[in-house]
């Protein structure tokens, strides 16, 4: 039976890692240092890997948030996918992440089951998410930057650039893999183990990176490449420690703030401060009110519609 | 590197070796200019063959380095750079070429009063060329030592622009006509164009290296 309430959850994982997947990869991609199906492979296997070995602890966070039934877990991550939909159609920058946790919030008001302590720890992490990224990217790309320069050769810096694509590229993956895996199978934490839940998870998002991702690594990856290629490498690498350091705090972040954050950072060590313009920041700002504004309205709607109907 | 960067190599050597056969063209090119100092007619036609001969090898190996960097080695953004700045190298042999052709095709009297300059300014071209043949050497090889070899070649630029100011005029105070004068004066700026092409080669460099450095 629970098969049949999980359908939402794989097609959320899938559309998840269809669009997420592509931060990682592509640079890398488009700068033909892999090639894409390549690129997949790695970063399907290395999602699944971050989910089942770091994926725990958001799994805790978000089935910490409020508690469910199979029926308004289901709700949960419908409304999310829903939302999130409507928002990109709209285009209004969405995150899965805030998505979800709206869904679960709107769900938990109405069954006066929210834990506002783990809601705060929630939001502090979803605002500290960009400005976290600013700060690595900041000093990876100082850090890693010293040392680089004083490669002599061009031929050693084209090749530490393309091992560093493909390194990272991968620990990206493994880091969404652990961060993201409690957006899809969050609210199911309390009816799966731990390694079913982590397993659905990194399966369904890595089917989405493997299946159909490649317009979106396209798009995505040519407006990081806009940036010089060390910078977009670094980039990459600081949206992919905020997301590990966010997956061992156990919240869910968004990828697509942080990596507007790492690109900003890349920038500013660069002594570039035109990345920061105020339509990013109201961008963000906006994200991070409207995501979980609708998906709640939109999951409290519907679950008090159905219980008018059934007990839930 | 050897091991983890063979395609890279292959085209650095095949980048390195088009700018050996462009210094060989711009050599030859001195010598044409002192076999005319020396009035050496033979020397002359054998020369301008040569020269023509050495523009043509420089072409295919140019032609060579452009497969080899299409056969996926380095990032395209340095891939562009590479293939920009071996076009303006190769314009240098071109530009050779061209010089010769003036003087034999276009049947030249060099007046004995401007050959002395002629022979210092294609010296400084030449000079002003190695060192953004070194610059470019280093680009691949050893990146400290870029700027000192643009530099060097920039300076060699700027005294070559002083001697050629110097010529034109020199051409145009003398009684001769007007059709002669403009036909060396063209002769005159060709030389210059050399040491200017150089200067457009480390500018080139000097924008690469730039994009390289975090």
């Amino acid at each position: 039976m629970i098969i049949v309430y999980l359908v939402p959850v794989i097609f959320f994982g899938w559309s998840l890692g269809a669009n997420d997947g592509a931060n990682v990869f592509g640079p890398t991609v488009i700068n033909g240092i892999i090639k894409y199906r390549n690129a997949v492979l790695i970063s399907a296997g290395f999602v699944l890997l971050g989910a089942m070995l770091d994926g725990r602890k958001g799994l805790e966070t978000l089935s910490a948030v409020s508690s469910q039934t199979l029926v308004s877990a289901t709700i949960s991550v419908i409304c999310a996918a829903v939302s999130m939909t409507i928002m990109t159609y709209i285009g209004i920058p969405a995150s899965s992440s805030q998505a979800m946790m709206g869904s679960i919030i709107g769900i938990g008001l109405l069954k006066s089951s929210v834990d506002w302590s783990v809601i705060i720890k929630v939001i502090i992490c979803w605002i500290a998410t960009p400005i976290g990224a600013i700060f690595f990217a900041f000093v990876l790309y100082k850090t890693i930057g010293y040392f680089f320069n004083k490669i002599p050769s061009i031929v050693g810096k084209n090749m530490l650039l393309k091992i560093m694509g493909i390194v990272i590229g991968a620990y990206g993956s493994y880091a969404l893999g652990a961060n993201n895996v409690a957006n899809v199978t969050g609210p199911f934490a309390e009816f799966l183990d731990f390694e079913m839940a982590a397993l659905i998870g990194g399966l369904s998002i890595g089917f989405g990176i493997i299946s159909y991702s490649k317009k979106v690594m396209y798009t995505v990856g040519k407006s990081i490449v806009q940036l010089d290629y060390f910078s977009s490498v670094i980039s990459v690498f600081a949206l992919s420690f905020t997301l590990w350091i966010f997956a061992l705090i156990g919240v869910p972040v968004s990828s697509s703030q942080a990596i507007v954050g790492a690109v900003i950072g890349a920038g500013l060590a660069r002594g570039s401060t035109h990345t920061i313009n105020k339509k990013t920041v109201k961008k963000i700002s906006l994200g991070w009110l409207s995501t979980p504004l609708i998906s709640g309205i939109f999951s409290a709607l519907i679950f008090f519609v159905l219980s008018l109907f059934f007990k839930l | 590197m050897k091991y983890f960067g063979k395609k890279e190599q292959k085209v650095i050597d095949k980048f390195l070796e088009h700018l050996d056969a462009v210094e060989v063209t711009v050599r030859n090119l001195v010598k044409f200019i002192d076999a005319i100092k020396s009035k050496n007619e033979e020397e002359i036609g054998r020369l301008y063959d040569l020269v023509h001969e050495n523009e043509s090898a420089a072409d295919e190996i140019r032609r060579a380095f452009e497969i080899a960097m299409y056969e996926g080695a380095f990032l395209p953004n340095f891939r562009g750079d590479l293939l920009g700045l071996s076009e303006q190298f190769d314009k240098i042999a071109n530009k050779c070429e061209r010089i010769t052709e003036y003087y034999v095709l276009e049947n030249l009297t060099i007046p004995e009063i401007l050959i002395d300059d002629l022979v210092l300014q294609i010296e400084l071209s030449l000079k002003s060329f190695k060192s953004a043949k070194k610059a470019a050497y280093s680009l691949v090889n050893d990146t400290t030592k870029v700027e000192k070899h643009i530099s060097n070649s920039c300076e060699r630029e700027s005294i070559e622009d002083e001697i050629e100011r110097k010529l034109i005029k020199k051409v145009y105070d003398m009684d001769i006509q007007l059709a002669e004068k403009q036909q060396l004066g063209k002769f005159v700026r060709a030389i210059g164009d050399l040491a200017d092409k150089s200067e457009n080669c480390v500018d080139r460099i000097q924008l690469a290296l730039i994009k390289r450095m975090a």
